[in-house]
C-alpha cells in the first residue's frame, strides 16, 4: 500500500502574525516558513505505518511556489520515500486543492491519504474532506488514532462529543489531529539522504485542474483588542458587574 | 432574496446549540426564509426543538435509516440536493459542521467559507484566519449558492453581528 501525504508549506506557528497597516494581506516577508503542524503529524503517522510494515511507499506532496523546494525536502528528510511538488504561485483555494490531489491520486492509486485536519495560515478545514467526496471514498477527519487491519482502518475521531470511532474501507483520507503522535525530528544525516531522494515537479497548469477559487478575500484586519480587565472585590460587586453588561 | 437552509446538529434526540447559533447568523442576512434541515433516522423530537428557534421559518425533516450513523458521506449527498432551492446553506462550526459542510461545497462545485464569525452582506462573511491573529472579509460569488460553517463561540447576550 501506498500513501500521500498532504505537506503544506505556512508561517510558522511561532510567527506572530502581523496585519499589513493598508489591510491587503499579512506580512509574510522576511518570515520564518515551515510545514504545517498538522501535515507533519500526518506524515510521521503516515512513517510509523510504513516502518510496522504496513505501508511499501511513502509519498509527500506540496502544492507551492518553486522555492517550497527546500520545505519539501525536509518532508524527505524526516523519511518520505519520495516528493511530489505541484508548482503554482497562486494561493490555491482548498476545493481547487482537493482537485488537484484527486489528479495526483489517479496516477498514483494510494491506499490512504494522509493530511492535517487544517493548515494554520487559512484554517480552512476542507482540503482532506472535500478529497474524500470528489474520490468517492470514505473520509475519516480529526483522527487520535489510526488502526490499519487489511483493507480497513479503525479510525478514533476526537469530536465535540468526545471519542467517535469509525471503521472505514481503503482508500479512504484521513485527516490528522494534535493528539496523534509527536513528529521526530529531523537528523543531519537524514537531511544528506533526502537530497538524493526522487522529487518530481508538475507545473499546476499541466495537471488539467479545473481552478475553483471563487472566493475572494477583500480585506485584512487584526482582531479587536481586548479591552482591560476590571477588578471587583467581592461577589457583589462581580454580580453587579455583570448584570451591568447583561450576562446574567 | 436570500434563502437559507441550515443544517440541524442534533445527538440522541436533542438538538445542539449552534444550530441556533446558525439561525442568528441567517436572521443577520435579513433571508426571505430561513428552513432548518433535521437529517435522521427518528427525527421530530429535534424537529419540534428546532421550530422553536425564533426567525426558523420552516423545518425540514428527512427521516432515513441510513441516518442513524451519521456519517458525511451519507448527509452531504442528501443536502447537496436539498440545497438547490436555496442561495445559502449554514452548518455549524463544530466537528460535526466541519466534517461534513465541505463535503457539500465539493458536492456543489464551490468554495466554502469556514467559521463565519459576522455577517457584512448576503455575500460577505468576516472570518478568523491564523488562529484568530487576523480577521478577513470574504466575498463569495453572487450567482453561487453560498456554503458555510458558522462559529460556535456562545457569547450570552451578545448578538452575532456585535461579535465581529
Amino acid at each position: 500500500m501506498k500513501i500521500l501525504v498532504g505537506y503544506k508549506r505556512v508561517v510558522d506557528y511561532n510567527v506572530r502574525i502581523q496585519v499589513k497597516p493598508d489591510g491587503s494581506g499579512v506580512i509574510t516577508d522576511g518570515v520564518k516558513l515551515s510545514a504545517n503542524p498538522f501535515d507533519d503529524i500526518a506524515l510521521e503517522e503516515a512513517l510509523r505505518i510504513r516502518d510496522k510494515g504496513l505501508a511499501t511507499e511513502v509519498v509527500v506532496v506540496t502544492m507551492g511556489p518553486a522555492d517550497c523546494q527546500a520545505h519539501i525536502r525536509n518532508g524527505l528528510a524526516m523519511g518520505a520515500n519520495r516528493a511530489i511538488h505541484v508548482v503554482t504561485d497562486a494561493a490555491i483555494q482548498p476545493l481547487t486543492a482537493a482537485r488537484a490531489f484527486l489528479k495526483l491520486i489517479e496516477k498514483e492509486q494510494p491506499g490512504l491519504v494522509l493530511m492535517g485536519k487544517q493548515a494554520i495560515d487559512d484554517d480552512a478545514n476542507q482540503t482532506g474532506q472535500m478529497l474524500a467526496t470528489l474520490w468517492g471514498r470514505p473520509q475519516a477527519t480529526f483522527a487520535g488514532a489510526i488502526a490499519i487491519t487489511g483493507n480497513s482502518a479503525q479510525v478514533t475521531r476526537e469530536v465535540d462529543a468526545g471519542l467517535e470511532i469509525l471503521d472505514i474501507d481503503l482508500p479512504a483520507v484521513v485527516t490528522v489531529d494534535l493528539r496523534l503522535n509527536e513528529p521526530r525530528f529531523i537528523k543531519l544525516p537524514d537531511i544528506m539522504k533526502a537530497k538524493s531522494k526522487p522529487l518530481e515537479t508538475i507545473a499546476f497548469a499541466d495537471l488539467g485542474v479545473e481552478s475553483a477559487d471563487f472566493l475572494e478575500t477583500a480585506h485584512y484586519a487584526p482582531p479587536a483588542k481586548r479591552s482591560k480587565g476590571v477588578m471587583v472585590k467581592d461577589v457583589a460587586e462581580l454580580v453587579a458587574a455583570l448584570k451591568n453588561k447583561g450576562l446574567v | 432574496m436570500s434563502r437559507v437552509l441550515i443544517i440541524a446538529e442534533h445527538l440522541n434526540g436533542q438538538l445542539n446549540g449552534a444550530t441556533a447559533r446558525c439561525v442568528s447568523c441567517a436572521t443577520a442576512l435579513n433571508a426571505d426564509a430561513i428552513d432548518v434541515l433535521v437529517l435522521s433516522d427518528a427525527g421530530q423530537a429535534v424537529a419540534a426543538q428546532a421550530a422553536q428557534i425564533s426567525g426558523v421559518s420552516k423545518v425540514l425533516v428527512s427521516d432515513n435509516a441510513a441516518n442513524a450513523h451519521a456519517i458525511a458521506q451519507v448527509l452531504a449527498p442528501q443536502i447537496a440536493q436539498a440545497a438547490v432551492c436555496y442561495s445559502h446553506v449554514f452548518g455549524p462550526s463544530t466537528t460535526f459542521g466541519k466534517d461534513l459542510m465541505p463535503c457539500v461545497a465539493a458536492l456543489l462545485g464551490i468554495g466554502q467559507i469556514s467559521d463565519v464569525m459576522s455577517v457584512e452582506s448576503s455575500h460577505s462573511f468576516k472570518r478568523p484566519i491564523y488562529a484568530g491573529n487576523a480577521i478577513i472579509t470574504v466575498n463569495a460569488p453572487a450567482d453561487k449558492p453560498v456554503v458555510a460553517t458558522v462559529l460556535g463561540v456562545v457569547v450570552l447576550g451578545e448578538s452575532l453581528t456585535a461579535l465581529g
